[in-house]
């Protein structure tokens, strides 16, 4: 590693001190970043460091912040594990782990679901917070005024360090509440282990489901804590071929109908990040499970459907939801030829994909602010084909700092998809594309299409 | 039950306290942490944090860091930054995780140096005390930083010194009444030292215990300056809120440093022990602020008041105030209200740190819940200034309340409306 010392001139350090290692040395002062050629070239074995997290100091960039926290925002651990109805949270960590809780209980029915037991210094030593939790269970349960269906004891990355067994805990709790009882696992210092605390949260609401009868015209959509845009063309291919009762966790009233999904005949699991938690289900309750992936190119969405019906020996047609996907695109594409676009990672999709899609149909991709992964490769390889000099950048990359944020200086057409490309183009046509309810199929590209048009129109005119 | 909270959030952590004073000083400001303290610090505690950019980072810790104690991978990640980012300084700032494994933040301190030329502060703050002891720990780090390095200005040293004896500031060669010095980033900067064109010398007043965790909420700043100003200081520096690195090193030289809450105490007394600057504890501006919740309560309450099923009792007998606040604004506005009617009985009380030799018989600090319900209920009194938050705690109360927001506590300064 270069000696700073060197690199700063022989300065002296009273001198840096008051003028800054930018005063007469060689800090970088633009972002660092390749192009989408230069991360094919390199492959997906040698990804450089700069998009590598555990590498490098992690810039607390307003566009990242979502990622740097598991319970920052949209469905952090904190509210995911509220999905099952009825339930609250006793989040049993140092007072720092629950702050910036106030923000998710503004969000309409957090509000009184939140409790907290802060933990000292003294409790990690001894680990007399641990003693007292079913006692805290007993006395917030007793103060709600509607019994709470279920209590999830969400710990912090202080208890990883302690190995606390928390499944322990949880059940002396429940034999005092006489309700269920579970754990979830804030780990941040997990996020990029073997189970992330997102992995590790599904799985422990679903540890609930009872076995029970299953029955062939159930079927779950496992992956999202909303709703799956109910447009989506899945649920009338599932109908039409005789599924008669699709759950999702975020549509189940009560915790009745919330542990009926462990009749489900087969699960599809939307998101990754549910695998695991199907792959427990398959294990348990003998519940078997098929993977779809969220794409926003229409041939990729033809593909998966024709495996998926391969794989449950059956015939769907869906070329309606097709057409209008594409009709959609190509009024966008008619209106607005020359659109030029940045994407970010807080999208509703994966953004190489997303931008290989837009690329397909003939825009500009101009950046894409993402990690690359190996598992991308395919698309990275795709993309170096239609838009080489397309600039991929890392969100928590520390020269991200000096991400020319010229407000007033973009492009003509520039369209910002996803909350952090919004933020360092502040002028562009602004597409968030990270509702809560969760595009996905045709649907999600007809929706997409509509989004980037009604955003256009309201900037360009 | 001790920790137990069923209504109220946790309130501003150490670790944001830090953050609060480092923000603007042009540091590299390390988080150490696995991601989720920083998020929580940045996107929660920061109100500058969106408006104004500071190289603030997670150290991303992950639990192999965390069991193998890979201090060597940290240091190596610090000092990689240091080399693209222009900086002042780096400042690691700890957080459970660090508090857990048994960082030792001198040696990691030690270990940068040896590699860089910048200087290191540590604050081994845990996540698991109060954003005022984060403040004062970030004060004395830097302010003993600058005092080891011979870099904080002795009085009588600088040209633009104040003359205490006379009041006077010596003439600024060019004569310029005032020079607003721009940050790197565009954002309105610090009033500079110096001279009128009469030869009138500056009288400088700074302010310690008001970063935006110390304050009510966003406006008060201005508050705080505009009372010393009308007091006769001419330039008003806020250690915490617009104080740029050389404001610190010229803290010795101001001729008032005001601690404005108990997180500032430590810090003016030893500028005082140093240099004999006088000290002074109070809050500036605290009536004026007062006025203002009082004015948004009675906008409200003309509403209610409209209603007809909205009326209040009429309470008999010796009135009581509590005031539920950082400890010295509170002293500050029990002062202001005694001097308006005498005998009046007024009880300060804070969930924060409380400086004894400030307490009156019946302050009270508080640590949980159940403490203040209790406090409400011995005391039964008519009035109550504190964070609208505490309000659904005592459902019952039947006083006055006047909102006056604790960022600290509520963590929103929109609280106010």
């Amino acid at each position: 590693m270069p000696d700073v010392r060197q690199e700063t001139g022989g300065c002296k350090t009273e001198d840096l001190f008051q003028k800054g290692t930018g005063a007469g040395c060689d800090a970088v002062h633009k972002p660092g970043g390749c192009t989408v050629e230069e991360l094919n070239r390199l492959g997906p074995e040698g990804i450089p460091e700069e998009y590598v997290t555990s590498s490098h100091l992690v810039y607390n960039s307003p566009a990242t912040l979502a990622y740097n926290s598991p319970g920052a925002e949209g469905f952090g651990v904190k509210r995911a594990g509220l999905a099952v109805p009825g339930s609250i949270m006793l989040i049993v960590s140092p007072g720092c782990c629950g702050r910036n809780t106030a923000e998710i209980t503004k969000i309409k029915g957090y509000e009184e679901r939140f409790f907290y037991l802060e933990i000292g210094e003294t409790d990690l030593v001894t680990g007399r917070h641990l003693k007292v939790i079913p006692q805290a269970v007993a006395e917030i349960v007793e103060s709600c005024r509607v019994q709470p269906s279920l209590v999830m004891i969400c710990i912090t990355c202080v208890d990883a360090l302690l190995g606390t067994d928390m499944e322990r805990v949880a059940r002396k709790a429940e034999t005092l509440v006489q309700i269920p009882v579970r754990p979830c696992y804030m780990y941040a210092l997990t996020r990029e282990g073997r189970r992330p605390p997102m992995v590790a949260v599904r799985q422990s609401l679903y540890s609930l489901l009872p076995s029970q009868k299953r029955i062939r015209s159930s079927v779950n959509l496992l992956g999202f804590f909303a709703p799956v845009d109910p447009d989506c063309e899945l649920f009338g291919m599932l109908r039409g071929i005789g599924v008669k009762t699709i759950r999702q966790i975020s549509t189940c009233e009560n915790i009745g109908e919330f542990y009926r999904m462990g009749e489900a005949n087969f699960n599809l699991v939307l998101n990754p990040e549910a695998q695991d938690a199907a792959d427990d289900l398959s294990r348990r309750l003998g519940i078997p499970s098929v993977a779809l992936t969220r794409f926003y190119g229409a041939d990729r969405i033809a593909r998966q459907y024709r495996a998926l019906s391969a794989a449950l020996g059956v015939k769907w047609s869906c070329g309606e939801g097709r057409q209008e996907a594409e009709e959609a695109l190509a009024s966008l594409k008619r209106r607005y030829p020359k659109l030029v676009f940045s994407i970010g990672e807080v999208v509703n999709a994966n953004p190489f994909e997303l931008a290989l899609a837009l690329s397909e149909t003939g825009f500009c991709v101009r950046e894409i602010f993402a990690n690359p992964a190996p598992e991308y490769a395919w698309y990275i390889g795709r993309l170096a084909e239609r838009s080489p000099q397309t600039m991929v950048y890392s969100n928590m990359e520390p020269t991200m700092i000096y991400y020319d944020i010229a407000e007033g200086g973009e492009l003509p057409y520039a369209v910002a998809v996803g909350k952090d490309a919004g933020y360092y183009h502040p002028d562009a046509a602004f597409v968030p594309w990270n509702t809560d309810e969760q595009p996905f199929g045709y649907a999600g590209l007809r929706r997409l299409a509509e989004a980037i048009l009604s955003s256009c129109e309201e900037r360009y005119g | 039950m001790r920790g137990l909270r069923k209504v109220l959030t946790p309130f501003a952590p150490d670790q944001s306290g830090a953050e609060s004073v480092l923000y603007e000083l042009g540091g590299i400001i390390v988080i150490l942490d696995a991601g989720g303290c920083a998020g929580n610090i940045c996107g929660f505690d920061e109100p500058r944090w969106s408006s104004r950019k500071s190289a603030v980072f997670s150290a991303g810790l992950r639990d192999m860091d965390a069991v193998m104690g890979r201090d060597r991978l940290l240091v190596k990640k610090i000092c990689r930054c240091a080399e693209k980012i222009d900086a002042r300084f780096i400042a690691v700032i700890g957080t459970p995780v660090p508090a857990v494994i048994g960082t030792d933040l001198s040696a990691v301190k030690r270990m940068i140096e040896a590699q860089i030329s910048l200087p290191v502060l540590t604050m081994a703050t845990d996540g698991m005390h109060l954003y005022d002891r984060g403040v004062q720990l970030a004060y004395m780090a830097l302010l003993r930083e600058l005092d080891r390095r011979g870099m904080l200005e002795e009085p009588g040293n600088s040209d633009q010194k104040p003359d205490r004896a006379e009041g006077h500031a010596n003439q600024n060669p060019d004569g310029a009444a005032r020079d607003m010095e721009r940050q790197p980033d565009g954002a309105a900067g610090r009033m500079e030292s110096a001279a009128f064109p009469d030869g009138r010398r500056t009288r400088r007043a700074g302010v310690f215990g008001v970063t935006p965790l110390d304050l009510p909420d966003g406006q008060c700043a201005e508050l705080i300056r505009l009372a010393l100003q009308a007091e006769g200081y001419d330039e008003v520096i806020l250690y915490g809120d617009g104080a740029a690195l050389e404001d610190y090193r010229r803290a010795g030289e101001n001729d008032v440093n005001i601690a404005a809450s108990p997180d500032g105490l430590e810090a003016v007394h030893f500028l005082n022990q140093r240099f004999g600057t006088p000290v002074e504890v109070r809050f500036p501006g605290a009536v004026r602020m007062l006025e203002r919740a009082e004015r948004e309560r009675s906008d409200r309450e003309k509403a209610d008041y409209n209603r007809p099923d909205c009326e209040r009792p009429e309470r008999q007998g010796k009135s009581c105030t509590l005031i539920v606040q950082s400890q010295i604004l509170g002293c500050s506005i029990r002062e202001a209200l005694i001097k308006q009617e005498p005998g009046q009985r007024i009880v300060v009380a804070s969930w924060f740190e409380m400086d004894q030799g400030l307490m009156q018989p019946g302050d009270v600090r508080l640590r949980e819940e159940d403490d203040f319900t209790h406090l409400v209920q011995m005391l039964k009194p008519d009035r109550m200034i504190a964070d609208r938050v505490v309000e659904r705690l005592i459902p019952a109360f039947e006083g006055t309340f006047v909102h006056l927001p604790q960022f600290a506590v509520s963590g929103k300064s929109e609280a106010a409306v």
